[in-house]
């Protein structure tokens, strides 16, 4: 199952992003489409917000991400995320 | 005479291993900022800070003196773990925290201050240390407002983080500040000193020889032991004593504590500070409420 | 009344010597030796250059023991104090500034490898706070002054040098052992990894193609005094420290803070602008700050901005170390009669518009600027001069 579909994985994701950047809104606030990082989101995660949840997801689900570019690339949004997590 | 007019002091003493939300909910009652990112000590050292300043404006060159015992090296624990216990790199916000200055940045960026920013340490005499560096600025006319506090986390102060140490004293986390001008309108007190001594004949000769002691009130730091406090206190003409340890409890940096406390209790009084490190260098700050 | 403060003494071991005439001598030649390491803890499948000191077996980090890093610290001191001649006396009465962003983590790290307890416990058993180094320093050498350790990450210490020399200026001192420190670690490698910070394969300030720094580990120490021991000691002229509060990790990018660093140190040296020979840039190879150096740089210097060099393509980002280190492979080149080249660059990036020095320039005496910049917006310029007859 692609990760977009998998609402499981979405949340977990969710949780995680809100757990490692410290943030103080609930999950469900978080649309699957909405923009993470940059002025123009709501959340308005940063480059040291992407760092910090690529090794939490290193450590959880085992992707590496080295680049820098990928990783915005990636973490443009939950869907985009879920995918790169779980690509089928 | 050092100059440094006091405008206003903190003290804050929090209690050993408290729930950090608790600091959180504390800090917000001084700023609406979230603060993300931080950790224990920083939120001590923003809570003492913004204890300090208040409802005092401040001017935007200000300068932040942040002296520790201990600083950041809770989150230097943290990271280690996660190198070598948990096996993976270390989480940016934890790492870059190891960098101990971090706490006097986000303070500065909390209150858009934009002057020189010192986070310094000195084995047993960090707050005094911090005042010879802030005196260095003040001469020089590089600095002629500044915030300068003592801040320390209560768990590494002792390894074990037992609620008492071997002194008796209650272990807690401190940090307290000092907002000081050049100015003397509007101050409520003045460090008159802040003198440092190779050792403790140099120190005792020097109080001793002074043309006009003054000071009502005689505190001894962390490192003076019951014994040698005794002997002072034969020394001294004054035997009135503020004992902020066995009253507020200790910390790394329980003198900045001790002292912020002095200033905001004693009114017209003046105070007599007497510490030491473990070299035998010996430190005298002389504070006087108005 | 304002006096001088001259460098009259001065040590430093780094990755490409033992000696400041050792590492002179490289820098003249651009000889650069570099390790490659990997990330075992991690168990990550690629390596990351290193600017490791590189002797012999004992210098290997898996064979570092605590009095591995008790000897390069103690032997760097005593050798900084033996050049300056300083009378058992004289050092008794000399104060000390440390710089240093991982104090002892190295020594906790090296005790790890011998018991079975992990690193976090032997730290919280046996860590005594970031002063206990400079006390250890203090008892070596059998100084008896204040010492002050400085923990601003990578302007640590640059800031205890400004602060060493602002004493002895005003007269509050006579004299000061002002230390660098930093030495490799895992909490430092692993750490800038985790930040995504150190670059592949080669270090390229300036250069459009950096991605990136590369760490390096070093012990710099000088002796500062009111007074020259030889004609050609450097005196510090002045400096300055600022906060730029744009954001943690990185600077406005616009430079404004930086460059008011900059402006006030030349103000408190007495001096403008034109009158700088050199500037020794930070230049971290990072695109943040590189792009805010060369902006601060162009808004204090306007178009005519003096001969700039890099001088981490050597020895690394030595960390809270940088201050003194590069400040002594700096004006030891020069009092060599040259200003260092910038080895790796090769391409100008259209954003930093700025060629540093590509070959080594030949120079006399004059004034120089060394800028630094850290974590925690810490920016630290120093001005240092080597013109006679100023004293």
């Amino acid at each position: 199952m692609k990760g977009s579909v998998d609402q499981r994985l979405k949340t977990d994701l969710k949780r995680l992003i809100v757990e490692e950047c410290d943030l103080t809104i609930d999950t469900d606030e978080i649309g699957d489409d909405d923009l993470l990082f940059g002025s123009d989101s709501r959340l308005g995660l940063d480059s040291i917000d992407a760092l910090q949840i690529s090794i939490a997801v290193q450590n959880k689900y085992g992707q590496l991400i080295t680049d820098s570019k990928q990783l915005r690339k990636v973490m443009r949004s939950i869907n985009t995320f879920a995918d790169f997590i779980q690509p089928e | 005479m050092t100059g440094l007019y006091i405008h206003s002091a903190s003290a804050f003493i929090g209690k050993a291993h408290a729930d950090e939300k608790l600091l959180k909910e504390e800090l917000r009652k001084y700023t609406p900022d979230n603060f993300r990112r931080v950790n224990r000590f920083i939120l001590l050292a923003l809570i003492g800070a913004r204890q300090c300043i208040h409802d005092h404006s401040i001017a935007g060159d200000t300068a932040v003196y942040l002296t520790t015992e201990y600083g950041n090296l809770s989150n230097t624990v943290t990271v280690l773990d996660e190198i070598y216990t948990a096996h993976s790199l270390p989480k940016p916000f934890s790492f870059i925290n190891t960098m101990s200055n971090t706490a006097a940045f986000y303070l500065a960026q909390n209150l858009g201050i934009r002057g020189r920013s010192l986070t310094v340490s000195s084995q047993n005499l960090s707050f005094q240390r911090g005042i010879d560096l802030l005196m260095t600025d003040w001469s020089a006319c590089s600095v002629t407002s500044a915030l300068i506090g003592g801040v320390d986390v209560s768990s590494l102060s002792e390894a074990g983080g037992d609620d008492r140490n071997a002194r008796g004293w209650q272990m807690v986390d401190g940090s307290g500040w000092f907002y000081v001008r050049t100015e003397r309108k509007g101050a409520c007190g003045v460090f008159r000193e802040n003198r440092s001594f190779q050792d403790g004949a140099t120190c005792r000769k020097w109080i001793r020889d002074r043309k006009e002691p003054f000071e009502d009130l005689v505190a001894f730091g962390p490192s003076i032991g019951e014994k040698e406090a005794a002997e002072w206190r034969t020394a001294l003409p004054t035997t009135d004593e503020f004992d902020y340890l066995g009253q507020y409890g200790y910390c790394g940096s329980a003198a900045a504590c001790g002292i912020g406390m002095f200033v905001k209790r004693f009114r017209g009084r003046s105070l007599l500070h007497i510490d030491r490190n473990q070299l035998g260098n010996y430190a005298v700050i002389e504070v006087e409420v108005f | 009344m304002k006096k001088g403060a001259f460098v009259t003494g001065k040590a430093m071991i780094c990755s490409i010597g033992e000696t400041p005439k050792e590492i002179v001598e490289a820098v003249r030649d651009q000889r650069i030796r570099m390790a490659h390491l990997s990330f075992p803890l991690a168990g990550l499948p690629y390596t990351r250059p290193y600017y490791l000191i590189m002797r012999n077996e004992e210098d290997r980090p898996e064979n570092r023991s605590d009095g591995y890093f008790s000897k390069i610290l103690f032997s760097t001191a005593a050798a900084a104090v033996n050049e300056a001649e300083l009378s058992d006396d004289e050092l008794k009465e000399t104060h000390l500034f440390f710089g240093s962003t991982s104090m002892d983590v190295p020594v906790f790290e090296g005790n790890h490898r011998k018991t079975s307890a992990s690193v976090s416990e032997i730290f919280l058993r046996s860590s005594n706070g970031y002063g206990k180094i400079a006390s250890a320093v203090m008892e070596r050498l059998g100084i008896r002054g204040c010492n002050y350790t400085f923990t601003t990450a990578c302007t640590s210490s640059a800031n205890a040098f400004l602060y060493a020399a602002s004493m002895i200026g005003q007269g509050r001192i006579e004299r000061a052992l002002v230390i660098g420190y930093d030495l490799f670690n895992n909490l430092g490698f692993y750490g800038f990894e985790g930040l995504k910070s150190i670059a592949v394969t080669t270090y390229r300030p300036f250069d459009r193609h950096r991605d990136g720094l590369i760490l390096g580990e070093a012990c710099g120490a000088v002796v500062l005094e009111g007074r020259n021991r030889v004609a050609s000691d450097f005196r510090f002229l002045g400096g300055a420290n600022l906060c730029d509060i744009y954001s943690v990790t990185s600077h406005d990018e616009e430079g404004t803070t930086v460059a008011e660093t900059m402006n006030r140190a030349l103000a408190r040296a007495g001096i403008d602008p034109g009158a700088i020979r050199a500037i020794k840039a930070h230049a971290t190879g990072t695109e943040n700050n590189d792009r805010t150096e060369c902006a601060a740089m162009r808004l204090t210097f306007g178009k005519n901005l003096p001969p700039v060099t890099c001088v981490k393509p050597f020895i690394g980002h030595t960390v809270g170390a940088c201050g003194v280190c590069e400040l002594i492979l700096f004006t030891e080149s020069l009092k060599a009669g040259f200003i260092p080249s910038t080895p790796g660059f090769r391409d100008k990036d259209e954003e930093c518009n700025l060629t540093p020095l590509m070959e080594n320039e030949e120079t006399g005496e004059g004034v120089f600027m060394l800028n630094y910049f850290g974590f925690g917006g810490n920016c630290t310029t120093l001005i240092l001069s080597n013109k006679r007859g100023e004293e």
